[in-house]
């Protein structure tokens, strides 16, 4: 079930769930060794539509692509509330591996379909960094969870210059723009690895369980990037026993 | 200690679990503080690492044959954090990059990083007015890169020499020390006094310990200590080499010491690239990354 209150209106109820999603980095790079992304597609579907109709009438996605967090076990995300207020940026502050930024903002993108036209009648993106995401207890594999984002226009989102004391302390003023109540299921992610062998699959679900805890993975596959090569001579490779990332899925 | 870039040795894995913190890890305090933090001390900013970029590189050119003649460079680049910066994106940012470059290892070996010493050591080619005729001083070229935002004028500064050291060596990764002036030459660092207020009654009135970032900032222009990968070799292959991969790979384990297979390798064919015309000197570049897989393209 997904609940969606955005800009003042009610948006019809749909069954989608927010998924999270975890990425654990490999031990020999830097930064925070997990990531965890939060993505939740509210999709309104299109009941009476003809065949090469829109699906949806409308769809208020909403995405964090780095929660800035870290958990000893995957159960610990119950009871967890996230306040992005700046002393709590500052606590989660730090580089990934390949030099970018933990950024914790949340991007939100509303569209509205005009049915039987090929066109939108509303596509806009939104951004926020001042949010507050609660999750409540596990049930049946997804968690409780609710938001309320305080959100703006992705053109005014970003500035050239540092907010602020003054603009930083008004945290969350006014009531939110975005309210969200729904569930969310812990429902993959992947393992990246160093060079291990062949096979990289046990010691990525050693290393899943060793960061997260026990987790039931339904299906797990393992990836080969291409070594980069440019030039004739030297063709791109892409070949067992390097460098990899294992995908799993859990069983919820 | 473990040299982790040697086969059949495990790497010496940080695990740092439930945190990101920027605390120099248990094992590696040296002459350090064992609390000591990780940080750049530099104008008035707050600083976040890039980890990825900031890396010990090493490079091998075709005619270099003895491993003293490798050349090799300490990058660490800074980008300004803080939630006041949380809604400008981190290119637009203030930034820093400090660079020692062209220095020598003392060993043949990679290991010899762990014996880089030029902390309040005698500048002796910065008073040679014809210095740079000797080639780099024996620390490196150190050079400050600077930028408060993207549309303002780098500031670009050569400062010659610096102070910089490797505290420790723990796996591949190396605890590093670096101050330096923007006068140029190296500094001589004066330890840290701890001072103590005493009232006339006798009373020692406890002192709030200032943040090192503010401690540092009368005593060095520029101050660092980090936490930093050996990270990427790059040789230069002949072009009819056989496999360049496998060639680069030899190279790196006569001239450094490493027997480790790479974690990922690159090669750069500069003519296919940039439609230059065939000639003699005309190598492969061949990237090896021994820390992960970064390459800033």
């Amino acid at each position: 079930m997904s609940w969606v209150e955005w800009q003042g209106e009610t948006l019809p109820t749909t069954k989608d769930i927010a998924s999270l999603d975890l990425t654990v980095e490999a031990p020999d790079v830097d930064g925070p060794r997990q990531s965890w992304r939060f993505e939740l597609a509210h999709l309104i579907p299109n009941r009476n539509r003809a065949p090469d109709d829109w699906r949806h009438l409308q769809t208020l996605n909403v995405s964090i692509a780095e929660m800035g967090i870290q958990v000893r076990d995957w159960r610990e995300l119950a009871g967890l509330t996230i306040r992005t207020t700046p002393q709590w940026l500052a606590q989660v502050e730090g580089c990934g591996p390949y030099a970018q930024l933990v950024d914790p903002s949340m991007e939100i993108s509303h569209c509205k379909m005009t049915p039987g036209k090929r066109e939108f009648e509303l596509n806009d993106d939104w951004m926020s960094i001042e949010y507050e995401l609660r999750f409540g207890q596990w049930d049946d594999g997804c968690l409780a969870c609710e938001l309320d984002a305080w959100a703006v226009p992705s053109e005014e989102y970003h500035r050239t210059e540092p907010e602020t004391p003054e603009e930083l302390a008004s945290f969350a003023m006014g009531p939110p723009n975005l309210r969200v109540i729904t569930r969310a299921a812990f429902d993959g992610g992947r393992i990246e690895m160093e060079r291990c062998g062949d096979d990289p699959t046990p010691l990525a679900l050693q290393r899943l369980r060793e960061q997260v805890g026990e987790v039931e993975v339904v299906d797990a596959r393992v990836h080969w990037p291409s070594r980069y090569a440019n030039g004739p001579a030297n063709p791109p490779v892409k070949e067992p026993g390097w460098r990899g990332k294992v995908s799993f899925r859990t069983g919820w | 200690m473990t040299t982790a870039l040697d086969e059949g040795e495990r790497w010496d894995w940080w695990l740092v679990v439930g945190g990101t913190s920027r605390l120099l890890p248990p094992g590696m305090a040296g002459l350090i503080k064992a609390s000591a933090k990780l940080m750049l001390s530099y104008r008035d900013h707050h600083w976040v690492l890039l980890n990825g970029p900031s890396r010990f590189e090493a490079q091998i050119e075709a005619g270099m044959w003895r491993p003293e003649e490798v050349r090799w460079q300490l990058s660490l680049q800074y980008v300004a954090g803080g939630p006041q910066w949380r809604r400008v994106k981190q290119h637009e940012r203030p930034c820093v990059d400090l660079e020692v470059g062209s220095f020598h290892l003392p060993g043949p070996k990679w290991t010899s990083l762990e014996e880089m010493n030029y902390w309040n050591t005698e500048d002796e080619e910065s008073a040679d007015p014809l210095s740079w005729m000797l080639g780099p001083p024996g620390g490196g070229y150190f050079d400050l890169y600077y930028r408060e935002s993207s549309e303002a004028e780098p500031v670009m500064v050569n400062m010659g020499s610096c102070n910089w050291r490797v505290v420790e060596r723990v796996g591949t990764r190396c605890a590093v020390e670096l101050a330096a002036d923007e006068g140029g030459g190296r500094l001589h660092i004066e330890p840290a006094t701890d001072e103590v207020l005493v009232l006339p009654d006798g009373t020692v009135v406890p002192e709030t310990e200032p943040e090192p970032e503010q401690s540092w900032k009368h005593r060095a222009h520029v101050y660092a200590v980090e936490q930093v990968p050996f990270g990427v070799v790059t040789v230069k292959v002949p072009r009819n080499a056989g496999d360049a991969a496998a060639f680069a790979h030899a190279r790196v384990r006569k001239l450094l010491g490493v027997t480790r297979p790479p974690e990922y390798v690159t090669v750069h064919d500069l003519r296919h690239s940039e439609a230059t015309s065939p000639c003699l000197g005309d190598e492969l570049h061949v990237h090896l990354h021994y820390h992960g897989y970064y390459e800033d393209t």
